[in-house]
C-alpha cells in the first residue's frame, strides 16, 4: 500500500497552554516548562481520507518529554488541513534545532512518517546583573535594558488594582550578541539558520511579559516557568481593558494576547526585511582574517499610536549597531520609520444568536488580507475566548478544515465549537449560571510558512506568531472606552 | 485500563534461535534518520529503530518505546545500560508491525568502536513488565523487551575484541563461554546491518577463540580455546578477549562469530559479529573502517 498522503507543510510551532498564544515565530523556550507542540497536517491527495490517526512519535532531545496522544479524525477532506497539538515538558530541553516525527495513518494506506524541525531557545533572567539572556546554538543574546510602556491602573481585576500581567509595550532595548564561536566575514550565523536575531529579543520580551500570567494561573512559584523579571517602564501607560463589573478576573488568554500584541512593536521597530544586526553587519564588514567577537544593538523607538493587531502602525526608530572584533570596533547608526507589515482587513465573526443550555456554541470567523482575499487553512493559528455570563472564560481552537461547524476546508472560514453541555458542569462548579449573554472574542496569529531548505536570509524575512486579528485593542488614551470589544454575543436561555 | 477479556500484547521480537539477536532493532547511521540501515560508526550520530507488533485483541495506542545501549556485554542490565531516548507508536490489532523511530541521536562511543549492544523496551497499560522493572532486561521473559548484540566486524587480519562479563549481583559465579563460528543470517537481519548481497563463506577462514590475557593475537598464535570457564566475583566484571585469527572472508562473503554465556545450563546472553573482509557490499552510505588491533 502507498503511504498515507498527509504532510506537515510548515515548521511545528509552540503554543503556551495557559494563555493559548503562539510564541514568537513558533519558537519553543524552556523558560516556559509546559508548552504545546502544534502542527498543521494537510491531506495532499485529491480524495477524502477516512479513519485518520495522527500521533507524535519522537522528539530528538531527551530533555523534551511529550505526552503520548493519538488524534483521530473520522474524515480529513481532500486538500484540507487539520491542526493538532501535543502537551510536552520543555523544562530540561537543550537549545537548538530538534527533529520531531509524526506518524499519520488512514484507511487504505500505510502509515506515513513525517519528520520536521522545531526551534528551542533558553531564556533566563539574572536578577543580580538585571539582564536577560536568550541562548541558542549559534550564540547568546543578552538584553541588559528593556524599556517599555506599562499597563495603566485600570488594567486588572475589578478595574481597581494594578497587576503584573502587563501588557508591556517595548520601546527600546540594549542588547549584545555573543556568537558561538567568534566568526570571520560579514554575517554571523542566524539563530537556527532562520529568524533574525531580533526574534530572540522578542522571545525575551514575551516571556518577561507572560511569566507572571502563567505563574498566576498555575499557582505561582517556579513550577511552570524558569524566569522572572521586569521591564523599565516609561510613560505613557497602556489602557487595555476595564473588565466588566461582573467579571471575576482578567482572562489569562486576554492578558497573553495583550502581551503578544504589545511585544509585536519590537518586531515592527526592528523590521522584517533585515533587522539591525544584519544591516549593521553589512555596514561594518570586517577585514579578512578579523574575527567578530560581539555585536551590540541599542534601539529606541516611539510609537505615535499604540500597536494593534493587523494594523499598519508605525514606529520611529533609532538604533546603533556596534561590532566588536579582534581588530577594534565599528558602529552603524540608523534613524527611520518602520511600519507593521503583518496587516489584515476586516474580521467577520458569526455565532448563533440564541442557544439552549445544552446546545453547541459554535463560532465561525474569517480574516481578510490587505488584498481582499481571506487568510485560509494553515495561514493562521486562530482561537476564540468565550466569556460566560458569570465571567468565566473558555478558549476554543478555530480551524479551516471543513470539519464540524466549518462548512468547507480552505475557504477562509475558521470554525470551532464549545459544547455547552460540558461547559455547564464547569460553570456549576464555579457557581456560575450558563444562562445569559456570552461574549465571543476572536484572535488569530499568522504562521511562519517558510519551507524547509529555504536560504536562511530569505527564511528570516518570514516571521510568524504576529497577531493579525484581535478583540483586544491597546490604546495610550485613557479617555477611550473599554477596548476589549466582543466580536459577537450569544444569548443562552 | 485493560478490560477483563481483552488486552493488548505488544512484542518486539527476540532473535531466533538466539534471543539476543533481535531482528526488530536496527540502526541508521548518519544525520538522516530516514536513511538506509547500517552499522553504527564510533563518534558519528546514528538513529535507533525498533519494530512493535500487537498480537492481542485490543489496540495499544501511545506505546512507549525506550532504547538503550550498553558496552559489549552478554547480559545487559539497566544499571549498566545507557538510555538513548524514547519514542511512541500505535500498535493496532491486525495492523501488522509498526516501525518506531527514536529521534534522539545516538553517538556510539569511540572506545567501543561502534560495537555496542542495543536494547528496546515497549511499555503500555497491561504490559507484562513490572513497575519498577527489574534490573536485568531479560528479553526471554518479557515479550516487549528485545536485545540486539550483533554488529559488523571488518577484518583485515588477526584482531581481537574485548567483551565484558558481568557477575551475578550477590554470589560468585562460574560462567561457561562458548564460541560458535559459521552460522547464517536471514536477508532481513543482514539488511538491517546494511549488508547487501553477501553470502555465507564457502570455506571457513576465520578462527575464533577466547582468552583472558590481554594483548594482540598474532596470526601464528596457538589457537585460543572455543570454550572457557570464567569465575566472576559477585557484583564484579571481567574482561574476556575474543581473538580472531585466520584470514578474512572473501569479497562478498561473511562469517558469523557468536559467543554465548551460560550459567548452570541457562543462557544468560550472547554477542555476535558478522565478520566481513575489507570490501563488503553494503547498502548504507556511511562506510565504517574497523581499526585493526593487530
Amino acid at each position: 500500500m502507498a503511504a498515507t498522503p498527509i504532510d506537515v507543510p510548515y515548521r511545528p510551532f509552540a503554543i503556551e497552554p495557559v494563555t493559548r498564544i503562539m510564541l514568537p515565530d513558533g519558537i519553543f523556550d524552556n523558560a516556559l516548562f509546559h508548552l504545546r507542540i502544534a502542527a498543521h497536517f494537510t491531506n495532499t491527495s485529491g480524495a477524502d481520507l477516512t479513519n485518520v490517526t495522527i500521533y507524535l512519535e519522537s522528539v530528538g532531545d531527551p530533555g523534551i518529554v511529550p505526552v503520548a496522544r493519538t488524534h483521530t479524525f473520522p474524515t480529513v477532506l481532500a486538500g484540507a488541513t487539520v491542526m493538532v497539538a501535543w502537551d510536552a515538558d520543555f523544562e530540561h530541553a537543550t537549545p537548538g534545532k530538534r527533529l520531531v516525527s509524526f506518524v499519520a495513518r488512514a484507511d487504505g494506506f500505510d502509515p506515513r512518517r513525517i519528520i520536521q524541525q522545531i526551534f528551542v531557545s533558553q531564556t533566563r533572567y539574572d536578577p543580580v546583573a538585571d539582564q536577560y539572556t536568550c541562548e541558542v546554538e549559534e550564540g547568546t543574546l543578552v538584553v541588559s535594558s528593556f524599556r517599555a510602556i506599562g499597563p495603566a491602573q485600570e488594567w486588572g481585576p475589578e478595574g481597581k488594582c494594578r497587576t503584573p500581567d502587563g501588557p508591556f509595550v517595548p520601546t527600546g532595548f540594549t542588547s549584545e550578541w555573543h556568537p558561538h564561536p567568534a566568526y570571520a566575514g560579514t554575517h554571523a550565523d542566524l539563530p537556527f539558520s532562520d529568524p533574525w536575531w531580533k526574534v530572540l529579543a522578542v522571545i525575551i520580551a514575551i516571556i518577561a511579559a507572560i511569566v507572571a500570567v502563567v505563574a498566576a494561573a498555575t499557582g505561582g512559584g517556579t513550577a511552570s516557568v524558569g524566569v522572572a523579571g521586569t521591564f523599565e517602564e516609561t510613560d505613557p501607560s497602556v489602557t487595555c481593558c476595564v473588565p466588566d463589573p461582573g467579571g471575576s478576573s482578567v482572562s489569562a488568554t486576554v492578558a497573553g494576547v495583550a502581551s503578544g500584541i504589545a511585544t509585536g512593536a519590537l518586531i515592527v521597530a526592528a523590521s522584517d526585511d533585515a533587522d539591525p544586526w544584519w544591516r549593521g553587519q553589512e555596514a561594518t564588514a570586517p577585514a579578512p582574517g578579523v574575527l567578530t567577537t560581539g555585536e551590540k544593538v541599542e534601539a529606541t523607538w516611539k510609537l505615535p499610536v499604540a500597536p494593534n493587531a493587523g494594523v499598519a502602525y508605525t514606529a520611529d526608530v533609532e538604533w546603533t549597531y556596534t561590532r566588536t572584533t579582534t581588530a577594534g570596533t565599528a558602529t552603524h547608526s540608523v534613524s527611520e520609520t518602520q511600519t507593521n507589515i503583518h496587516v489584515a482587513g476586516p474580521v467577520t465573526v458569526e455565532v448563533p444568536p440564541t442557544l439552549g443550555v445544552f446546545d453547541d456554541l459554535w463560532v465561525r470567523a474569517s480574516v481578510e488580507q490587505p488584498d481582499g482575499t481571506r487568510f485560509t487553512g494553515p495561514d493562521l493559528y486562530a482561537f476564540a475566548a468565550l466569556r460566560a455570563p458569570g465571567g468565566l472564560y473558555f478558549v476554543i481552537d478555530l480551524t479551516d478544515d471543513g470539519l464540524g461547524f466549518d462548512p468547507k476546508p480552505d475557504d477562509g472560514v475558521y470554525a470551532g465549537v464549545l459544547r455547552l453541555e460540558e461547559a455547564y458542569k464547569i460553570l456549576l462548579r464555579a457557581g456560575q449560571d450558563p444562562r445569559g449573554r456570552w461574549d465571543v472574542f476572536f484572535f488569530a496569529q499568522d504562521v511562519d510558512q517558510t519551507r524547509p531548505g529555504t536560504k536562511p536570509e530569505i527564511a528570516a524575512q518570514e516571521i510568524g506568531g504576529m497577531f493579525v486579528a484581535s478583540a483586544l485593542t491597546l490604546t495610550f488614551d485613557p479617555t477611550l472606552p473599554c477596548p476589549l470589544q466582543a466580536h459577537a454575543t450569544v444569548q443562552v436561555v | 485500563m485493560q478490560g477483563a477479556d481483552v488486552s493488548a500484547q505488544v512484542e518486539i521480537r527476540d532473535g531466533t534461535p538466539h534471543w539476543y539477536l533481535s531482528p526488530d532493532i536496527w540502526v541508521v547511521p548518519g544525520s538522516d534518520p530516514d536513511g538506509p540501515p547500517g552499522s553504527p560508526v564510533a563518534g558519528q550520530p546514528a538513529f535507533v529503530w525498533a519494530r512493535i507488533e500487537n498480537h492481542g485483541d485490543q489496540d495499544a495506542l501511545g506505546v512507549r518505546v525506550d532504547v538503550w545501549w550498553a558496552d559489549p556485554t552478554f547480559q545487559v542490565t539497566r544499571t549498566h545500560a545507557h538510555h538513548i531516548g524514547t519514542a511512541f507508536g500505535d500498535a493496532l490489532v491486525g495492523g501488522g508491525p509498526q516501525d518506531v523511530l527514536c529521534l534522539v541521536p545516538w553517538l556510539p562511543v569511540v572506545v567501543n568502536d561502534g560495537h555496542e549492544c542495543l536494547v528496546a523496551t515497549a511499555t503500555y497499560p497491561g504490559g507484562s513488565l513490572p513497575t519498577p522493572p527489574p534490573d536485568a532486561f531479560d528479553p526471554p521473559t518479557y515479550l516487549e523487551v528485545a536485545q540486539k548484540n550483533l554488529t559488523v566486524l571488518t577484518m583485515a587480519r588477526a584482531m581481537f575484541r574485548v567483551l565484558t562479563l558481568a557477575g551475578l549481583p550477590r554470589t560468585d559465579a562460574v560462567f561457561a563461554l562458548t564460541v560458535e563460528v559459521g552460522e547464517t543470517l536471514d536477508e532481513r537481519t543482514l539488511a538491517g546491518l546494511g549488508l547487501a548481497r553477501v553470502r555465507p563463506a564457502k570455506e571457513p577462514t576465520v578462527r575464533a577463540g577466547l582468552r583472558l590475557e590481554t594483548g594482540c593475537p598474532a596470526p601464528d598464535d596457538p589457537e585460543a580455546p572455543q570454550k572457557l570457564e570464567v569465575r566472576v566475583p559477585a557484583g564484579r566484571q571481567r574482561a574476556v578477549q575474543l581473538a580472531l585469527t585466520g584470514t578474512p572472508p572473501a569479497d562478498g562473503e561473511y562469517q558469523v562469530v557468536r559467543v554465548e554465556q551460560r550459567h548452570e545450563d541457562a543462557v544468560l546472553g550472547g554477542i555476535a559479529f558478522v565478520v566481513v573482509g575489507t570490501s563488503p557490499r553494503r547498502t548504507d552510505t556511511s562506510q565504517r573502517t574497523d581499526k585493526e588491533d593487530a
